[in-house]
């Protein structure tokens, strides 16, 4: 059981470790470089290292990194 | 001063006299000026952390150079002036985020060092990140707790994306 969950975990990270194009990180603040207040619940995606928006929308076939689920 | 202006220079590094008065009255330097106050790097030296210690005589010096230095910041921060985070502590890599505690320390709001250290550091050095905005590179961390309460969240980094990889 260990294992099978270790395999999934590397499965959903795979991507965003070897640099797949899509990938949505989920975060609970975030601060934009140039705002006075922080946004509240936001989807960032990132494409191809690039920032591709910062919504709420996760987009089809993305990998999703949620950051308030690592430690 | 008027010498930067006219070579051209774009950054006032360290600043450790900086006049205040110069800014106020003379928007072509405001205009082309970004303020690198580099404030640890004399902390850290004061304080034995840098550049092997420092003689009794030594450290005297710098106490007072430190304390000039943080009037000067305190002066630049009622100026429009444009400052962008640096730390100049190249002996001490992984240290850097103690710059924005200094800078916190000594007035500047913590969205204002925020912002020091993400857009207009990106600005000043020409690399294409600094927001979290369509296009730009996806340049991000993560941290553990909200720096405009405590500046030291900074510090405490959770993830880590550098150009779309996940480093940490």
């Amino acid at each position: 059981m260990i294992k099978r969950a270790a395999i999934l975990f590397l499965f959903f990270l795979a991507p965003a470790l070897f640099g797949q194009q899509l990938i949505a990180i989920k975060a609970r603040w975030m601060f934009d470089g140039h705002s006075d207040q922080l946004r509240e619940n936001v989807m960032v995606v990132v494409e191809d290292g690039r920032i591709r928006s910062a919504g709420n929308l996760v987009p089809d076939h993305a990998a999703v990194i949620d950051l308030g689920r690592r430690p | 001063m008027p010498g930067l202006i006219d070579c051209h220079t774009h950054i006032a590094l360290h600043g450790g006299d900086y006049d205040a008065q110069i800014l106020r009255e003379t928007p072509e330097f405001r205009s082309i000026v970004v303020y690198v106050p580099t404030l640890m790097v004399y902390e850290l030296w004061r304080d034995g952390e840098m550049f092997g210690g420092a003689s009794p005589e030594m450290k005297a010096r710098l106490a007072k150079t430190c304390e000039e230095h943080a009037k000067s910041f305190k002066r630049a921060l009622a100026t429009p002036v444009t400052i962008a985070f640096g730390s100049d502590t190249f002996e001490k890599p992984g240290t850097n985020t103690i710059e924005l505690r200094y800078m916190a320390m000594y007035g500047m709001k913590n969205v204002d060092v925020l912002r020091a250290a993400t857009s207009s550091a990106a600005a000043l050095a020409g690399v294409d990140a600094g927001a979290i905005e369509p296009g730009k590179l996806a340049d991000l961390i993560a941290v553990d707790g909200n720096p405009l309460i405590d500046i030291d969240a900074v510090q405490r980094v959770k993830f880590v994306m550098k150009e779309g990889v996940l480093v940490h």
